[in-house]
């Protein structure tokens, strides 16, 4: 043992010692050519970037450096000329890609002193809200209840429920009481603080996120009775506020808590909305759920994968559950796969081993090609 | 007097080599310690052994431990671990410790505590490290939760919050473990476990030189705990060797190709006289990160943000746009490839492929050769979901059209060697790809798309009739859709003709149309006579019709062009599909304009065509539903009311009736069997 070890690093070592005699007649070749060419070393963004990247062409890098400083006279100048063009016509595609684009390179500090310089500049609130709306995300790391009150200036529903919900899962129970010392301010936090629009018709329900926040911040002891008594829509928007809020180890308490409260029904629900898969997959084994409840979820968690992830998670399925009750699990999601994809169904299934469950996939697979999925034909 | 926090003797230990304050550490920590090994080993000698080891690591890592929340949680981590080795060594050499003592537990009558004791340390050891801390800080050092506010920050309930969370965490790891206990008996429990002292024989012995037990400590030891190699097998020594011998080698051969990749760019500036190279490094130079990634991170972020922004994020929208645009043809490749290899939801997927795939495919189509674009899309649309596949062919019909104008063959042969492969099947999917390589033919070689065209099977000629209708004649058009054998195709290949072409047409040009393109009289020839009276959405100022919807007087103008002596038999049901239609974009003015004719010409056969095609909104199929009564023909109604049940939106409006519930009288008046609606 002992031998081999050391040879393998003997031979490591040479090899290394070879590398590092190429490396340095190459650094001198560069040298020359630089020299040759005009181009300096010492061109310190280059350099950076350069030491910094290891390979210079290593496409999966991707980023920049020496960021612009941000400018907020320089900016809102910029921005009151856009409000006067969009007073005379209408703007172009892209061209109010100003108001956010400009803002990339701000801090949150700038950010924070955002509105002072709103007020200096002379913009109005209302014209102003899409400026806060766009600085609002970026302000939930340093200030998440500013972040909050710049997206309710901002008037966007989607904008305040992404930075809310950002915050409730970061810290549920600052997030809470933020919600509750909102909710009982002059003007209330409810749902007329913030209007509704075509993509986001649902308006903002401040009782569910604090239901969220409260689930969130004690998901092994909060009172699940208003999520477990609900049905229907109100019950999945619940449902989505709480699993795009709950931290993934407490997922499996939570899917626990929700089957001993006797909705089996709401533990694949749950599994079949969370926003990520692939960990609820992971988590849901932790749950210490019955089997049969266990391999119905499991069933739903792998229904929920595309394609790309699916032979990872049909692995997992085949890997984690009960060989004599997965079949028609099993069969269910080949054809679906199949009906999505039967290329990269057909791949999977010939990575299987000669078994009941390669018998079971490939059964499915025949079924799903000879009943194709009906075409959604486009709306022309 | 004040007691000396952690850091300080740490501290004094550290740089002033203070043995007093060493002392004081291993008397505060000794109790923690000797019990946690004396749990884990069941023997009062070996948790000696592994305290005292612990304290020498302790010893020797003090320097790095400043930042430390509570050096109790890093001290029973470690104390665990040296524990362990002790035990497994004890069980290597001695056949005697095959039957250990059972623990020194704690006292007896408390709830299931004798259970818990030993798979305590085990649990602790399973805890995030943030609960671990906090639970150290609680029952070991006995802070209160006003008291961590104050020290670390936060705010006392914060504390309180993360401390109920950990102790539960605390107590499900203890019931995986078989050891079921309540709260309070965990709480009360953890009090005593944790706070016990060490006997005093082994505290003065810890104490006595900690200087000269730190430097008889090996250097292996240290490595050994910090790297926790207690358990490793000897293949994984082997592996393990292997793996940190080849990654400086890697690192190395990366850097050097990095030079070699310069120097070729220096050369090739060097030999053309030109400042290309120099342009071309600085501009690597702004693209790459200040902290390297991989690929796998690359596309996670990107993923990542591409869904904030359409979460609602106008920053992240930017952010991801910025990214995208600084990435060189060559990135934007590698993150494609990444982009199906890494596991993430299908909505995060569609959406970061779609997001790259436009700008390789369109934003930058004059940059990138046809051929590259159209293998990049075969590769990633074997791994997407229809709609993924359907985005990505979409996207890719610019480098199929370009092929076709460049290289008819070749575009040919492409197209079929895909059909055959199974990734262009326009049975399955939506595909415009056979109509843009058709125009590209078309437009150097009109004969070969002729070809091309009749070699297509009829899913495929419906693309390539749509995309006809913009550049050829509707004559044309019709000639093309009369080759189609199956009727339902043969409408479905003239439907936008008639959508979109039949403005200002009479009735008696719709039905000429009509006669040549073949279309089955009845049914489907009502249909696309409806569709025509819709007309063309776009308004004369550029505007959608249907986004603004119909008003009453225009609905009625259309209804009488549909009375057209042309129009002939199939008017009365052109008429019920064209109201069933329209209900979708204006169903006031619809049920006013319905009203107006009933009253006037209260015809049958246009209310059943209503009803019958009035399931693609919830309000059409309410309105169906409140004229169900009208229908006189008591037996072929039932029939027509099932294939509208049989819809989406009234499959909705079923189940807010059951929910709500319908009265008898309600029924009855509405002549609705009441068996469909219970």
């Amino acid at each position: 043992m002992k031998p081999f070890l050391f040879t393998i690093v003997a031979v490591a070592i040479l090899l290394g010692l070879r590398q590092h005699g190429d490396h340095a007649r190459l650094l001198s070749r560069e040298k020359e050519l630089r020299t040759a060419t005009g181009l300096q070393m010492a061109d310190p963004a280059i350099k950076e970037a350069i030491s910094a990247s290891g390979a210079t062409s290593n496409a999966g890098k991707i980023g920049r450096s020496g960021k612009p400083k941000f400018d907020a006279k320089s900016y809102l100048a910029e921005f009151k000329k856009l409000i006067l063009i969009a007073m005379l016509r209408d703007l172009g595609p892209g061209e109010d890609d100003l108001i956010r684009n400009g803002l990339l390179d701000a801090t949150a500090e700038d950010l924070l002193q955002l509105p002072e310089a709103i007020r200096e500049a002379g913009v109005q609130d209302n014209f102003a809200s899409v400026i806060y709306e766009s600085a609002s995300t970026r302000l939930i790391d340093k200030a998440p209840a500013s972040a909050c009150e710049f997206a309710l200036k901002g008037g966007d529903i989607t904008s305040f429920l992404l930075v809310i919900r950002t915050w409730i899962s970061r810290d549920p129970v600052a997030a809470g009481e933020w919600l509750e010392m909102r909710s009982k301010a002059e003007p209330p936090l409810n749902e007329k603080s913030i209007d509704t629009h075509a993509s986001h018709r649902e308006p903002l329900d401040v009782p569910r996120l604090q239901l969220a926040a409260r689930i969130a911040a004690a998901p092994s002891g909060a009172d699940l009775g208003g999520l477990t008594e609900l049905e229907g829509r109100k019950l999945a928007a619940t449902l989505d506020d709480v699993l795009k809020v709950l931290s993934p180890e407490d997922l499996p308490v939570f899917l626990k808590r929700l089957n001993d409260s006797g909705r089996e029904d709401l533990v694949k629900q749950a599994i079949a909305q969370h926003p990520e898969p692939a960990l609820a997959r992971e988590y849901l084994k932790s749950a210490g759920l019955p089997p049969a409840t266990f391999a119905k979820a499991a069933q739903v968690a792998i229904s929920q994968l595309d394609p790309a992830s699916l032979p990872a998670g049909m692995d997992w399925y085949l890997r984690d559950t009960d060989p004599k009750s997965r079949g028609p699990g099993l069969r269910s999601v080949v054809k679906s796969w199949t009906q999505e994809n039967p290329r990269s169904a057909a791949a999977w299934i010939a990575t299987l081993p000669q078994s009941e469950d390669r018998t079971q996939a490939e059964a499915a697979y025949r079924d799903a090609l000879a009943h194709p999925r009906p075409k959604e034909l486009p709306d022309r | 007097m004040t007691e000396r926090s952690d850091t300080a003797l740490l501290d004094d230990w550290s740089t002033k080599a203070s043995e007093g304050a060493f002392a004081e550490l291993a008397r505060r920590y000794g109790g923690l310690l000797y019990h946690a090994a004396i749990r884990r080993t069941g023997r009062g000698d070996l948790a000696a052994e592994a305290a005292q080891n612990a304290l020498l690591i302790l010893a020797r890592k003090a320097p790095r431990l400043g930042g430390v929340p509570s050096l109790a949680g890093w001290l029973h981590r470690t104390v665990c671990y040296e524990a362990a080795k002790l035990l497994r060594r004890e069980r290597r050499h001695d056949a005697r410790m095959k039957q250990l003592p059972a623990p020194d537990g704690p006292d007896e009558g408390e709830e299931n505590w004798q259970e818990v004791a030993p798979l305590l340390d085990q649990a602790l050891d399973s805890l995030p490290a943030k609960d671990r801390e906090v639970i150290f800080l609680r029952y070991f050092q006995g802070l209160s939760f006003e008291e961590m506010a104050r020290r670390f920050g936060g705010g006392a309930p914060a504390w309180r919050q993360r401390g109920s969370r950990s102790v539960e965490k605390l107590r499900l790891a203890l019931n995986k473990r078989g050891a079921a206990v309540s709260g309070s008996a965990l709480t009360t429990g953890l009090g005593s476990a944790l706070s016990q002292t060490a006997p005093a024989p082994f505290l003065a012995a810890l104490a006595s030189s900690p200087a000269a037990g730190a430097s008889a400590l090996s250097w292996a030891a240290l490595a050994s705990h910090s790297v926790h190699f207690m358990k490793l097998h000897p293949a994984t020594w082997v592996l393990a060797t292997l793996i940190f011998s080849t990654i400086p080698l890697g690192l190395q051969a990366s850097a050097n190709a990095a030079v070699r990749g310069r120097i070729v760019a220096l050369e090739n500036s060097a030999s053309h006289g030109s400042s290309d190279a120099v342009e071309a490094e600085r501009s690597t130079a702004r693209t790459l990160p200040a902290v390297g990634r991989s690929a796998k991170q690359s596309v996670l972020r990107l993923a990542e943000i591409i869904d904030e922004g359409r979460s609602g994020s106008r920053l992240a929208d930017a952010e991801a746009d910025r990214w995208i645009k600084d990435l060189s043809n060559e990135q934007l490749e590698e993150l494609l490839r990444e982009s199906i290899l890494v596991e993430l939801p299908a909505k995060k997927r569609f959406a970061l492929v779609a997001t790259l795939f436009a700008e390789y495919a369109t934003h930058r189509k004059s940059q990138i050769d046809a051929g590259k674009v159209l293998s990049m899309a075969a590769l990633l649309s074997d791994q997407l979901d229809m709609k993924g596949q359907e985005e990505i062919w979409g996207r890719a019909g610019f480098a199929a059209k370009s092929l076709a104008r460049q290289d008819t063959e070749k575009a040919i042969a492409w197209y079929r060697e895909q059909v055959q492969a199974g990734r262009l099947d326009c049975s399955r999917l939506n595909l415009q790809l056979p109509a843009e390589i058709h125009l590209g033919l078309r437009e150097g070689h009109p004969e070969a798309a002729k070809v091309f065209y009749d070699s297509l099977a009829e899913d495929e000629r419906i693309p390539v009739i749509h995309y006809f209708r913009s550049v050829g004649t509707p004559e044309e058009l019709l000639e093309m859709a009369a080759k189609f054998e199956d009727p339902a195709k043969r409408q479905n290949s003239v439907t936008m003709l008639f959508r979109y072409g039949t403005k200002d047409k009479s009735p008696a040009e719709a039905r000429a149309w009509l006669d040549r393109s073949g279309v089955e009289p009845g049914g489907p020839a009502a249909a696309l006579f409806a569709i025509a009276a819709e007309g063309d959405p776009y308004r004369e100022d550029g505007g959608v019709q249907y986004h603004a919807g119909m008003k009453t007087h225009q609905i009625a103008e259309r209804i009488a062009w549909l009375k057209g002596p042309a129009i002939g038999g199939e008017s009365p049901e052109a008429i019920g599909i064209f109201l069933a239609n329209t209900m979708s974009s204006a169903p006031g003015q619809t049920k006013e304009a319905l009203d107006a004719e009933w009253q006037q010409n209260p015809d049958q056969e246009m209310l059943a065509a209503y009803i019958r095609h009035a399931g693609t909104t919830v309000p059409g199929v309410a309105d169906a539903l409140d004229r169900y009564r009208l229908l006189t023909d008591l037996e072929g109604r039932e029939e027509i009311l099932r294939q509208l049940l049989a819809t989406p939106a009234a499959k909705e409006v079923l189940d807010m009736i059951r929910k709500e519930g319908m009265s008898d009288e309600d029924l009855d008046e509405s002549q609705l069997p009441p068996e469909l609606f219970r």
